[in-house]
């Protein structure tokens, strides 16, 4: 069985047929939820704006015959109502001081990205290296500078090219890459970070 | 390979993006290279082990999406389709004999034809397509609609109606902005003047369509319950509600919504035409800058302009469109359609002032240049912008 192209979808889609659009929304909904959820960092935001981008593309449908691709669309779309929530946000409240991680005040609905990645009750000791790991990268990607997570995210979750991302981010390819390799570079020195850690903790 | 290149392709190779010859030169490099070789084993490395944590799809989340999408009205695309065809096929046919005499055509004809097309719905070519009829229940035209139209033609032989006519044009090359507003006054029967978005089609247009699209859309909004702002804008603006819907886009415009913005630039030039619009478009083009939203405004700025017979600044606006993949290659034939309007509408000079035989020729030579026809008054604040404009994306 051959898989079809978006655009094989979306013709049958404008045909008629609402199972190749839900196949579409199968084929996406996955990486573009987690390209939109490290921005907004709240599960119900998240949702609200990708239904929100799936309905533009419908209301979009007729105009898109542009040389872009459909993800390039599609990913553009979410990443501008990702922008516009943020400035809402940013505008409607003052960051929280009192929050320990005082750069975002939506963290209270909900458990966090690190806690919904793991559980940590039931964890063997290596287990809880591998938890721990992976809070700790959590944690790299969140202090990512936004522009580098986003260029991270595109590329290393959903597999998008160079190219495409710097559609979708309006800069040029070279700022992508360099953008990905400082992105790289932080990850680099977390991990090595939490390396020595572990060296010393089994070492003690 | 020298450091410098294996450095700059690091990322490319990284992500299987460099072609097979470059990718083994790239190697070749790194084996004889120990810093670019511990630099590329580093990232595959950082690759490797720190891999992204996955995110679990929530339950039934197709489900609500798709029910969203079931909600939202969508429209036959077959006029978009239709109008391109033709809106290519006349900007070639555009040669400036067949051209002028295609016009002069289309103006003696256009009154009875329009009135009978206000019934027809969804069939109309665009070459005569009347944009200031709002009650087009079809997908918004965007940028598309405009390849070919009267008002480029008009522009083509030196505002239209007068050069055709009897007599001596009465400048040889007058300021744009003041020749449109006399062809404009005298030329009162004129049914291409749309810009000034007369109010009799508006009037003229069946009332029941219009309530039934209002009904429509209050009832779009409680079966989606909440508010669906941006569709219930969009259902709006389709039901030729311009007014109305240029006031739902800029609601949503203010809260940051770009694409809101853009469709309020076109709510405006529906209802009050290319001259009121352009400034929107031009505004949202600078602010926005590289982004889709701001290509699409830079895109219908250029079209307006070409509408309004500005035709240097519409090619100005095109070139900025060139550097970005998706506006190139509707930026090069766009600019090309400029080109051949101000050729022929150098031959319609030409030809009038040698009927007239009073002043000399403006440039009806092949060697002239283009922009000769077109005066420094005719660009409204267009300097400042396009200087700012002209800011690689790169510095945001």
């Amino acid at each position: 069985m051959t898989v079809s192209p978006d655009e094989e979808l979306l013709r049958r889609y404008l045909g008629g047929d609402r199972s190749a659009f839900a196949a579409l929304v199968q084929r996406y909904q996955g990486p573009l939820l987690h390209f939109v959820l490290r921005q907004v960092r709240n599960q119900a935001t998240a949702e609200e704006i990708l239904q929100e981008a799936f309905v533009r593309v419908v209301l979009g449908l007729n105009d898109f015959k542009r040389e872009s691709r459909f993800s390039t669309w599609l990913y553009t779309i979410a990443r501008n109502l990702c922008t516009d929530e943020l400035r809402k946000q940013k505008h409607r409240r003052h960051p929280s001081l009192d929050q320990p991680d005082g750069r975002r005040g939506d963290e209270a609905e909900g458990p966090s990205l690190g806690e919904r990645t793991a559980d940590r009750q039931r964890d063997t000791e290596r287990e809880a290296t591998q938890t721990e790991l992976r809070a700790r990268i959590e944690k790299a990607l969140d202090l990512l500078p936004d522009e580098q997570r986003e260029v991270f995210v595109l590329r290393e979750v959903s597999g998008l090219p160079f190219k495409d991302i710097a559609e979708i981010t309006g800069v040029s390819e070279n700022t992508v890459k360099s953008r990905m390799r400082y992105a790289l570079e932080r990850l680099q020195a977390a991990l090595d970070e939490y390396q020595s850690y572990a060296r010393e903790v089994s070492d003690a | 390979m020298d450091c410098n290149t294996a450095q700059s392709l690091m990322m490319d190779e990284l992500y299987g993006e460099l072609a097979p010859a470059e990718s083994a030169d790239f190697h070749r490099h790194l084996s004889g290279c120990a810093a670019c070789d511990r630099d590329f084993r580093g990232f595959e490395r950082v690759r490797s082990e720190a891999r992204v944590p996955a995110i679990e799809v929530p339950q039934g989340l197709t489900d609500r999406i798709m029910a969203r999408v079931d909600a939202t009205p969508r429209v036959a695309p077959l006029r978009s389709r239709a109008s391109r065809v033709l809106s290519t096929a006349g900007a070639w046919a555009m040669r400036p004999q067949t051209a002028m005499a295609a016009v002069f055509l289309l103006m003696v004809g256009s009154s009875a034809w329009l009135l009978r097309r206000q019934g027809e719905g969804h069939n109309a070519p665009a070459i005569a397509s009347e944009r200031g009829l709002p009650l087009a229940a079809d997908a918004p035209q965007g940028a598309d609609g405009d390849g070919f139209d009267v008002e480029a033609a008009r522009g083509a032989h030196g505002m239209g109606g007068e050069r055709l006519r009897a007599g001596p044009a009465a400048t040889a090359a007058p300021p744009y902005p003041q020749a449109a507003q006399a062809s404009r006054k005298s030329a009162a029967a004129d049914s291409y003047t749309f810009d000034d978005a007369p109010a009799a089609p508006a009037a003229a247009a069946p009332a029941e369509a219009k309530a039934s699209a209002r009904s429509e859309v209050s009832a779009e909004r409680e079966a989606t319950g909440g508010a669906r702002d941006f569709a219930g804008a969009m259902q709006t603006y389709r039901s030729g509600a311009y007014d109305d819907a240029t006031e739902q886009f800029d609601a949503l415009a203010k809260q940051g919504d770009q694409q809101a913005a853009l469709m309020a630039a076109r709510s405006v030039r529906e209802r009050h035409g290319c001259k009121t619009a352009v400034t929107r478009f031009d505004h949202l083009a600078s602010s926005s800058l590289g982004t889709p939203a701001g290509n699409d405004a830079t895109l219908d700025a250029a079209l307006c302009y070409r509408r309004l017979g500005l035709i240097e600044s519409s090619t100005q606006r095109l070139q900025r469109l060139l550097a970005y993949d998706g506006y190139a290659a509707r930026a090069r034939t766009e600019i090309e359609t400029n080109r051949r309007i101000l050729v022929a509408r150098r031959e319609g000079n030409a030809l009038a002032d040698s009927a007239s035989s009073s002043q000399p020729a403006a440039a009806a030579g092949g060697g002239a240049s283009v922009h000769a026809s077109e005066p420094p008054a005719a660009k409204p604040a267009a300097p400042a912008k396009s200087k700012a404009a002209e800011t690689p994306p790169a510095l945001r």
